[in-house]
């Protein structure tokens, strides 16, 4: 549910894929920085968009989060039990 | 694109920045409590339908691998346990809600022998009610 929709989890889009470098935030807010380091294996980075309507800036969505996953083993750059964790695949 | 200087310095010229510390809320838009100890990059493993659980890709030396959980579904399971997650929820009340309503012994391993001295470590006592409005994620 968002803003009092029921059927909110519908209009967020999963993009996963396999990046070929993940970074860390090394250090606290104000005087830390991002280093690149090499991704971890067998697992895939997921972000979760909200469609929004276009605004203004053509903002047509917003990140509700990202994380990483196990990837899926028999869909590549997939999470793992995609196809019950999520409504259906797009492409 | 941007640099990674480029991002550092978008991030430490966000307006009201602060440094983390670890916490549990209500993720409103996601229906979900999260309880996070450290803010790192993470894997989630789901558990069972409710539970997930968050290790760091990268633990620590000395640090432990598990840096957090969430609880899907938050809605009805707080309204099942009768939890109020309009105010803030004793994070041992949700602990032992957790327990009674998945009654096994991985979930009983994981809230006793992981997520009880996690929060405790961390200082965890509550979890939070939602973010107000106006506390926006990222744009896209």
């Amino acid at each position: 549910m968002h803003n009092g929709d029921m059927d909110a989890d519908r209009t967020v889009v999963i993009y996963s894929w396999r990046p070929q470098i993940d970074w860390e935030w090394r250090g606290d807010s104000f005087s830390g920085h991002p280093v690149p380091v090499e991704p971890p294996a067998f697992r895939v980075f997921v972000v979760l968009v909200r469609e929004e309507q276009e605004n203004e800036y053509d903002v047509r969505g917003s990140i509700e989060k990202w994380n990483w996953l196990e990837e899926d083993l028999e869909l590549e750059q997939a999470p793992i039990e995609w196809s019950t964790r999520y409504g259906k695949k797009l492409w | 694109m941007k640099t990674a200087d480029e991002i550092a310095a978008l991030v430490k010229s966000t307006p009201g920045l602060a440094s983390f510390r670890p916490c549990a809320f209500f993720d409103d838009r996601l229906d979900c409590i999260r309880v996070i100890a450290r803010d790192c990059s993470v894997l989630e493993t789901r558990v069972n339908p409710l539970l997930t659980v968050l290790e760091a890709n990268y633990p620590q030396s000395a640090g432990r691998k598990c840096v957090g959980f969430t609880v899907k579904g938050a809605r009805h399971f707080c309204k099942q346990h009768k939890l109020d997650l309009s105010t803030p929820i004793k994070i041992s009340d949700l602990l032992d809600a957790m327990l009674q309503a998945m009654p096994n012994v991985v979930v009983e391993a994981f809230v006793d022998h992981v997520a009880r001295p996690l929060v405790r470590e961390e200082k965890i006592e509550r979890v939070e009610p939602a973010l107000a409005p106006d506390s926006a994620p990222q744009q896209a």
